[in-house]
């Protein structure tokens, strides 16, 4: 059996009970791996995903809203709560067989030297050096196929911008992504229609399957199992084709391995009540914040025809800013420019004449997952966590940097306005774009920052590795501190962002420990 | 139509004039205490209906009944599929647009009861102020994503029909030996 959906377990009322080797909780870039690992070296793996299966025929069948209805956590509306000047944060985050790999835009980056440098000088993370990690990013990259894109892909959106930046003085690179024969039809992020984004759930999970692993999707963790101090397995719902919780299942395993990302996976350790002994748990989380600038131009530019992400530039990576190529579906494009009746539809139909480029921060670590424990996080995050961002001065900086270095680089291609992600638009200037003149008129600096449109795919770094209980809760293995046989293995375990997409840094750090975890004899079952 | 208690109108007047974390979370908690009535999710697709009706109006009125209800019906499936807490905000977020926009063009609080002009004129004057703007985005890229979802309505702006075309791999896919 490979792929057993909850929904279809749910009529009887007594609990469902699993033995194995290996509880893995979370199918997504981290744990699809480290279940393929693991199931081919002999172990019995279980895996339970919250999210449904959508599989590519299904996907392809989906209108954009539906994936974000099925796929997405939250149908892709959770925020952030801001902290003092700090943006309202849209976390986009995959709840899905595959996980948030099924929903990216297939960009690929191996961890940047300059980060595993960091890690290994100042946090003492002598496992994580460039050398030590290169056999594991090109493991991961040789069964992702991942790819250069061709600049016959880049969409037009992509080739004013890159004309912009070469007049400027800086170039675009072409971005790798996990592709295979991509037909650009710019909706990577609902769901690959053609199954051409080798997500896990086309990769690693048939390889796990194959070596005889379990997938069980719609199977909601909620606790950890302890005896002692050691996990001995994990228990939850299962969730029936509306998504309520129903029959309950008891998973017992000689070792439990957590990836269910950054912001569930704090979240289940503050349940379990592991939190209480790890002070770092849920704190110190990361996100990239991200933003976008939209300019028109006289020409039509169809901006969709073409892949979603294509290019990128470091050029500004010193100032803890990466520049991406993006685009946005028609609605959100219409949506982010003002109007409403007449105005709203004759804004609407500049959307052919739209270019879009976005940015990130490498930012600094102001998030926090609240723990359901506390007073808020009670209230609040009953069911989905609670995360709380506080900007820090010098990203906020970086923010007004990067809109005006998208805005100028479209006035260097020859747009004719630009529309900045500020609701209300800039003072001054709420109705309409800005010209090249407006905006030198318009300090960024000075406008508030809860003003700004903001979104973010990579939570990271909220159970981060470390050398001491004292600021870490995983080690260098990704076992949690004080616990035997509990492992983290996803996002969450970043010591720091990174800058760049994270899906090849996850995998590669998740190839790792796997590496590590087939070694290590399991114990005898409690 | 959207109608709230005193103690969602206190949330949003502080959230009005300054939204930040700590009122966020102090309105969000108590908000989250409160009673869901059972008829708020009818009087929730009202809304819904309203303000789609007055954001995709042209100078020939709404557009056709069909398709706003083909908005609202998707709406609510999205709203459906979150927790209570996103519900509830997205919520709160229509009944302030509700009560709160008309006063915008010094109206009575009621968009509903405003001929189609003036209501435009009042969401397009709330979307001009800075708080105003974040509650009317929320609402309206929900309903933007879903009526531009439209193959009519795409192409009406000139965008391209949705691309859905079937699988075309033979990828090692997960689909076979479902249960």
């Amino acid at each position: 059996m490979s792929l057993i959906e909850g929904r279809t377990l749910g009529e009887v009322r007594r609990p469902l009970e699993l033995d194995t080797d290996v509880v893995i909780v979370g199918s997504g870039a981290s744990g699809a791996v480290v279940a393929a690992e693991l199931a081919e070296a002999g172990q019995k793996v279980v895996i339970l995903e919250e999210g449904p299966h959508l599989a590519p025929a299904e996907l392809a069948r989906m209108r954009p809203s539906e994936t974000m209805r099925k796929g997405w956590r939250e149908s892709g509306m959770s925020f952030t709560v801001p902290m003092g000047d700090t943006p309202a944060i849209n976390l986009m985050v995959g709840r899905c067989v595959g996980g948030s790999s099924v929903m990216t835009g297939g960009v690929c980056f191996r961890t940047p030297d300059h980060i595993l440098n960091e890690w290994v000088s100042e946090l003492g993370l002598s496992g994580l050096s460039p050398e030590l990690m290169t056999p594991y990013f090109e493991e991961v990259e040789r069964r992702c196929h991942i790819e250069l894109v061709p600049e016959h892909m880049r969409s037009r959106s992509t080739v004013l911008y890159g004309q912009g930046a070469e007049r400027l003085g800086y170039s675009l690179a072409p971005n790798h992504r996990n592709t295979k024969d991509c037909d650009g039809c710019s909706r990577c992020n609902f769901g690959c229609p053609h199954g051409a984004k080798w997500s896990v759930d086309l990769t690693y999970l048939p390889r796990a399957r194959a070596a005889g692993a379990e997938v069980f999707s719609d199977a909601l963790v909620e606790k950890i199992l302890l005896h002692g101090d050691q996990a001995t397995g994990v228990s939850g719902r299962l969730l029936d084709s509306e998504g309520k919780p129903g029959r309950r299942f008891v998973v017992r395993a000689r070792r439990v391995v957590l990836a269910c990302g950054g912001m569930h996976t704090p979240r289940l350790l503050q349940d379990s009540g592991i939190a209480e002994r790890l002070s770092a748990v849920g704190e110190g989380l990361t996100l990239h914040p991200s933003m976008r600038v939209m300019a028109r131009f006289d020409e039509p530019v169809y901006g969709w025809r073409g892949a979603l992400q294509s290019a990128h530039s470091e050029a500004f990576i010193d100032e803890r800013i990466t520049l991406m190529s993006v685009f946005v579906p028609t609605g959100v494009l219409a949506a982010t420019l003002p109007g409403i009746g007449n105005s709203h539809k004759r804004r609407a139909e500049m959307a052919p004449y739209l270019a879009v480029f976005g940015g990130m921060i490498h930012d600094d670590p102001g998030g926090r997952v609240l723990s359901r424990r506390s007073p808020l996080g009670f209230l609040l995050g009953k069911t989905e966590p609670v995360v709380t961002y506080r900007m820090s001065q010098r990203d906020r900086q970086a923010v007004s940097r990067m809109l005006r270095i998208l805005a100028e680089t479209f006035f260097a291609a020859g747009a004719r306005e630009v529309f900045l992600p500020i609701l209300g638009g800039p003072p001054g200037f709420p109705e309409s774009g800005l010209t090249a003149d407006e905006l030198r008129r318009v300090d960024l600096d000075k406008i508030p920052s809860q003003r700004f449109e903001c979104a973010s795919q990579h939570p990271l770094g909220s159970a981060r590795m470390g050398l001491s209980a004292d600021d870490a809760v995983v080690d260098q293995r990704g076992q949690v501190f004080g616990l035997r046989e509990l492992f983290v293995v996803d996002s969450s375990i970043l010591p720091t962002s990174l800058g760049v997409n994270p899906q090849v840094t996850v995998m590669a750090m998740a190839t790792r420990l796997a590496h590590q975890l087939r070694e290590r004899s399991l114990p005898i079952r409690m | 139509m959207a109608r709230g208690n005193p103690l969602e109108i206190c949330y949003f007047v502080c959230v009005f004039f300054r939204i930040d974390g700590e009122a966020c979370l102090g309105g969000c908690a108590l908000g989250m205490l409160l009673p869901m009535p059972s008829s708020k999710l009818v009087r929730t697709e009202r809304a819904l209906r309203v303000f789609s009706e007055t954001l995709f109006s042209t100078e020939s009125g709404p557009p056709p009944p069909e398709r706003i209800t083909r908005v609202v019906e998707d709406a609510a499936a999205l709203l459906a599929a979150t927790t209570q807490k996103t519900r509830r905000l997205f919520q709160l977020c229509l009944f302030v647009m509700m009560w709160v926009a008309p006063l915008f063009v010094r109206r009575g609080p009621g968009l509903w009861s405003l001929p189609l002009p003036t209501r435009v004129a009042a969401l397009e004057a709330m979307e001009r102020h800075p708080t105003g703007a974040a509650l009317v985005l929320a609402v309206k890229a929900v309903l933007c994503i879903l009526y531009y979802e439209q193959p009519e309505a795409a192409v009406q702006v000139g965008a391209d029909p949705p691309c859905v075309p079937g699988v075309r791999k033979s990828l090692p896919v997960l689909v076979e030996g479902v249960s």
